[in-house]
């Protein structure tokens, strides 16, 4: 009985087990259809999703091109860097805790341990660590996770921009947002060619109507981005920012300044300066004199300050009144027009127009003069009545003409427009005409002035500024070549040859004097306007060089100088004699040089040991003067001390100081003011006591490197510079 | 004499079919992972941990198949103990919070080893629960019957508030498995699941948002804010495998960005790298394992046994029918393992163990009767 009853539970417990089985049963059974349903009715969506996936992961992204200079420099360049993720998930289940995984990361990536922890605590698959660091810490951190035994964190290969020259070219070169993608510069306007093509996965049917996902033939392959070539010349560009530099400390120029070198004959761009600049590496820092505190770089507050500060590019974006800088156009169109000779008699006294009254710059006119004589003294009547020869119908006509009403289509971006009257709708007027033709109440850009006075300087022919010179595929060759493009004829070539000689004029005896350069025959005019504030102004210069055979056309303008002149022709005109000197240096351009006028440089030699009397002929034979110093001097007595020391290069006519006992103290005397002195002046001075100089300038004195009162050794070169203070506007 | 028999009975009486067909499981499970592993930063260590807890796993499988099951009856107890203790530590001091892909404090580092109390855990419920229901069935009581439910809930308790859903539902499923073959009622069943029901909302509360989210991805796959992306990849692996596979060490997906694939997506790698055909293997062999526990379950009078061995079965099971459907986004993703495949020491170990207890009751099915 009580068996019976145990077997018909048993019977009982084993049905629900066959329950039990037959229900798992249908659960495997729909687990295999699934399968079934997965791999072969929805197989081929899903395959074509994962191939997606898996292309989208492969590297078909191109790599970016370089940027070099004219002579293949590189000025950008990609290097490749790593980005580190991390998989939360998976970093929790290392055996290491999380606050010692943070502190291992932190120790090689510097990111903060606390940022670390918090993305490691984060519910999700993947979390970005840091992005573009160098390959040499990646590599670090690979060691450092292997060693360790680390799971869960992605090492990505990834590009980054790198510009060898930080602060270099910063505008002309731009830079690349954290994608790649140019956002400033070259980098933006060439982004297309520069980029590259990415490669592409094509899916493909075969005739049954199947997918063919993971043949190489449905692949096609990136196109690395072409390297752009610049017409820029580093050597030159970097001469330019180091005297705009110098300039800028020197006059304490508050609100920027710019300097362009442009090929006369090609309308190549061979430098372009504007400051403040930025580094190129770290394009997104707070510009100096702002407030840093929230700065992220990033928010639009921020890229906007940037934007009007450090990345705008002066050259190309902002206008500003030419001023005196623009007479050169004004008497070009007169000479071409034939309206007046430059021997023509005419004069600087106040002249009205429409009721308004126009002087000279200078406080005291210059009176009766040759339209010659008014161009080299920059007289702004001269310019006016020439002008009203003209008229405003051929004046303005010419104004077009030399580009002064479009944009010179330079490939750069940020270019403005230029702001006439016309510009507001407004008919031209009288007193627009005459102030116009000496540069004021218009603007334009910096580009536009130097183009049309290269224009000037290559026989009449306006050109189109270009920057880039060629494009070169990966295997370095030229894919494509830019040529120059003449906009159109100006002005005759005879027109150009003679404002050639008047503009070289304006520098040997105008008011450009202090752009003189021995040898290289600089032309140019100077340029000092007021800007919309009073009392802020803008000083400029711009010429080319040699005026015979023009190499380099050169413009410096400086915003709101705050030193002692804001006068173009005193501050601008030596930062393009400097710039024009060490850039025809560089190029090798021989100097046009009187050989009488040379003082040649003397290399001084070692005279210890030798008699006094060997010395001094030795000294005479070099065409250099001594002065002994000893209480018996005799002719047998050998030098034991000289200043100079040997090997020191000075100018022929120098004084070195012979001792016939080693000095313990060392003859000394006090320095002298030489300030306001000129030249000749200054050298007697100079040797009088004793001491040797080394000029840079023309002019009067206006800085010596050793303060008056200062005690001084024999013997010692001392620089002074000189500067025309007088009739140089 | 008396030894002389038992051991002549073992060998005769072994079933090496279960042990054949976990045998073959736990082989290609080692390459699927290998292969998984092959791109993984740790992969080296993963993999060698596993062959190492194979070799632990079937050690112990067999010592414990040959030692007589009803000498657990005091063992458990202990074990039980033991287990609930360490359940209540790492609620506490767990270590390594969402290292199973799910999000829960279940890991106890010892010596640098890690181990989940859960799995040890699983042992204990299998050799306590029975033994309480079989003395119950012999002498049913309602207020130990009251006690012994109160016994079998406790540890799913503790893991809810790890909280590890996944593993308490394994418990759960063994439990109802253990006590519909003790033969309650369908009434109480009805009672029972209305209880459950009725505490959901709960238990939502108690979820963590990730949580959720895979709950809600099941049930509205095209809902938005919602990270799928493990499903997506992992349809997508099993997708790409078609008939035949893309071979060992070829799954495009395994190969990358497979999440998981060394654990909870394991399967997903399996149907990649070994197309229908090795999916519905391993899933046939899974089957077939858990069947023979059934099987052995129907044909054991002692009633400690068939309970024991019935709740080995569900909780299988439950990871088998879990592991897979969630790969093939069927069900909600857990960190639920694949019985024999999935990479981890304590599963592998303790998977074994269970084994080995199965083929104790096996071997000694008949005994109460002849």
């Amino acid at each position: 009985m009580v068996n019976d009853q145990k077997k018909i539970k048993l019977y009982k417990e084993r049905k629900r087990l066959l329950v039990i089985i037959v229900v798992f049963a249908l659960c495997a059974i729909l687990l295999l259809a699934r399968i079934f349903y997965i791999q072969f009715i929805k197989g081929e969506e899903y395959q074509k999703l994962a191939y997606q996936q898996q292309t989208r992961n492969q590297k078909l992204t191109p790599a970016r091109g370089a940027i070099y200079d004219r002579y293949g420099n590189d000025l950008a360049i990609s290097i490749y860097v790593n980005t580190i993720s991390i998989s939360p998930t998976a970093m929790r289940a290392n055996e290491l805790s999380v606050d010692l995984l943070a502190r291992g990361l932190d120790k090689i990536l510097k990111i903060g341990k606390e940022t670390i922890i918090e993305k490691i605590n984060k519910e999700s698959e993947y979390e970005l660590l840091v992005r573009q660091v160098e390959k040499e810490i990646g590599d670090e951190l690979q060691s450092w996770l292997s060693d360790n035994n680390i799971a869960g964190v992605t090492i990505e290969d990834d590009t980054k921009r790198y510009y060898p020259n930080d602060n270099l070219a910063a505008h002309i070169i731009g830079f690349t947002g954290i994608d790649n993608q140019g956002l400033i510069g070259i980098e933006y306007t060439m982004d297309e060619v520069l980029k590259g093509i990415p490669g592409k996965i094509t899916s493909e049917i075969d005739k049954n109507g199947t997918l063919i996902p993971f043949s190489t033939d449905n692949q096609i392959a990136a196109y690395d981005g072409l390297d752009v070539v610049l017409t820029i010349d580093e050597n030159i560009q970097y001469i330019v920012e180091k005297a705009l530099d110098e300039a800028i400390f020197k006059n304490d120029v508050t609100r920027g300044a710019t300097a362009i070198v442009m090929d006369p004959k090609t309308g190549e761009i061979l430098a372009m300066v504007s400051k403040p600049d930025f580094d190129l590496n770290n394009p997104r820092e707070c510009p100096d004199g702002f407030d840093s505190t929230s700065w992220t770089g990033y928010s639009t507050k921020d890229i906007n300050l940037l934007n009007q500060t450090v990345w705008r590019n002066k050259a190309l974006s902002d206008t500003y009144e030419p001023g005196s800088t623009f007479k050169a156009i004004t008497a070009s169109i007169a000479l071409e027009e034939n309206v007046i000779l430059l021997s023509t008699m005419t004069d600087d006294y106040e002249i009205e127009v429409q009721g308004w009254d126009i002087n000279c710059w200078r406080s005291y006119p210059h009176g009766e003069e040759t339209f010659l004589e008014g161009i080299y003294n920059s007289c702004n009547p001269v310019f006016v009545k020439v002008s009203q020869l003209l008229g405003i119908d051929i004046f303005y006509e010419y104004v077009e003409m030399f580009g002064f009403y479009d944009k010179t289509k330079i490939n750069l971006q940020g270019e403005s427009n230029s702001l006439f009257q016309k510009d507001f709708g407004l008919e031209y007027q009288e007193i627009d005409l005459a102030v116009a033709s000496f540069g004021q109440r218009f603007k334009i850009t910096p580009i536009q002035i130097i183009t049309a006075y290269s224009a000037i300087a290559n026989d009449g022919k306006l050109l189109q500024p270009f920057i880039v010179k060629e494009l070169l595929d990966s295997q370095g060759n030229i894919a494509k070549k830019f040529e120059t493009i003449t906009v159109r004829q100006v002005i005759s070539s005879q027109t150009s040859q003679t404002m050639r000689e008047v503009l070289k004029g304006v520098v040997s005896e105008g008011t450009g004097k202090n752009a003189y350069v021995p040898g290289y025959d600089v032309a140019g005019k100077t340029g000092t306007s007021e800007t919309d504030e009073e009392n802020v102004y803008t000083a400029s210069f711009c010429g080319f060089a040699p005026a015979g055979n023009p190499v380099i056309t050169v413009l410096v303008v400086l915003h709101d100088p705050q030193g002692d002149s804001y006068y173009g022709g005193v501050i601008a005109a030596p930062v393009v004699g400097q710039i024009i000197e060490e850039t025809l240096e560089y190029l090798q351009v021989p100097r046009n040089l009187d050989e009488a006028l040379i003082e040649r440089d003397v290399l001084i030699p070692e005279l210890i040991g030798y008699s006094i009397d060997q010395a001094t002929d030795i000294l005479d034979e070099l065409q250099l003067q001594s002065i002994l110093i000893g209480d018996n001097i005799l002719e047998d007595v050998s030098v034991s001390y000289q200043y100079p020391l040997a090997k020191t290069i000075v100018k022929e006519e120098s004084i070195v100081v012979l001792y016939s006992y080693l000095p313990e103290e060392k003859e000394r005397v006090t320095m002298p003011n030489l300030l306001h002195k000129t030249i000749y002046e200054a050298k007697v001075t100079l040797n009088a006591l004793g001491l040797n100089i080394d000029t840079k300038g023309l002019g009067t004195c206006i800085d010596q490197s050793v303060n008056k009162g200062e005690k001084i050794e024999k013997g010692s070169i001392i620089t002074v510079t000189f500067r025309y203070t007088d009739n140089v506007e | 004499m008396f030894n002389k028999v038992k051991t002549i009975n073992i060998i005769k009486r072994f079933d090496y079919i279960l042990l054949l067909l976990v045998a073959v499981v736990t082989v290609i499970g080692f390459f699927v992972l290998k292969s998984a592993a092959a791109t993984m930063n740790t992969g080296s260590s993963i993999v060698k941990t596993q062959l190492v807890s194979i070799i632990i796993g079937a050690v112990i499988c067999l010592i414990l198949s040959l030692i007589d099951y009803t000498y657990f009856k005091p063992w458990g107890y202990f074990i039980f103990i033991v287990a609930i203790g360490l359940l209540i530590y790492v609620i506490f001091y767990g270590y390594g919070r969402l290292v199973d892909g799910i999000g829960s404090n279940s890991w106890i580092l010892l010596g640098g080893y890690t181990f989940q109390p859960t799995e040890v855990a699983k042992v204990a419920y299998v050799m306590v629960i029975p033994a309480l229901l079989a003395n119950l069935k012999e002498e049913f009581s309602l207020k130990i019957f009251l006690l012994t439910i109160l016994t079998a809930l406790a540890p799913i308790g503790l893991i809810l508030s790890q909280p590890e859903f996944g593993s308490a539902v394994v418990f759960t499923v063994s439990l109802i498995f253990m006590l519909f073959i003790y033969g309650i009622k369908f009434k109480w069943f009805a009672i029972g699941t209305g209880a459950v029901a009725a505490l959901l909302p709960v238990i939502w509360l108690f979820l963590e948002k990730f949580q959720r989210d895979r709950i809600f991805s099941i049930l509205t796959p095209d809902a938005e804010n919602v990270d799928t992306s493990h499903i997506d990849r992992a349809k997508m692996a099993i997708g790409s495998g078609r008939l035949k596979g893309m071979g060992l060490f070829n799954g495009t997906q395994t190969q990358s960005g497979l999440p998981i694939k060394d654990t909870d997506f394991i399967f997903s790698v399996v149907g990649e790298e070994l197309g229908f055909i090795g999916a519905s293997l391993v899933i046939i062999i899974l089957f077939l394992i858990i069947a023979r526990i059934i099987y052995i379950s129907a044909n054991t009078d002692d009633l400690y046994g068939r309970y024991m061995t019935i709740g080995i079965a569900g909780m299988m099971m439950f990871h088998f029918i879990e592991n897979v459907g969630m790969n093939l986004g069927l069900l909600p993703v857990t960190g639920i393992p694949l019985p024999f495949v999935s990479g981890g020491g304590t599963a592998m170990i303790i998977n074994f163990a269970l084994i080995g207890l199965v083929l104790s009751v096996s071997i000694r099915k008949k005994q109460s009767i002849t």
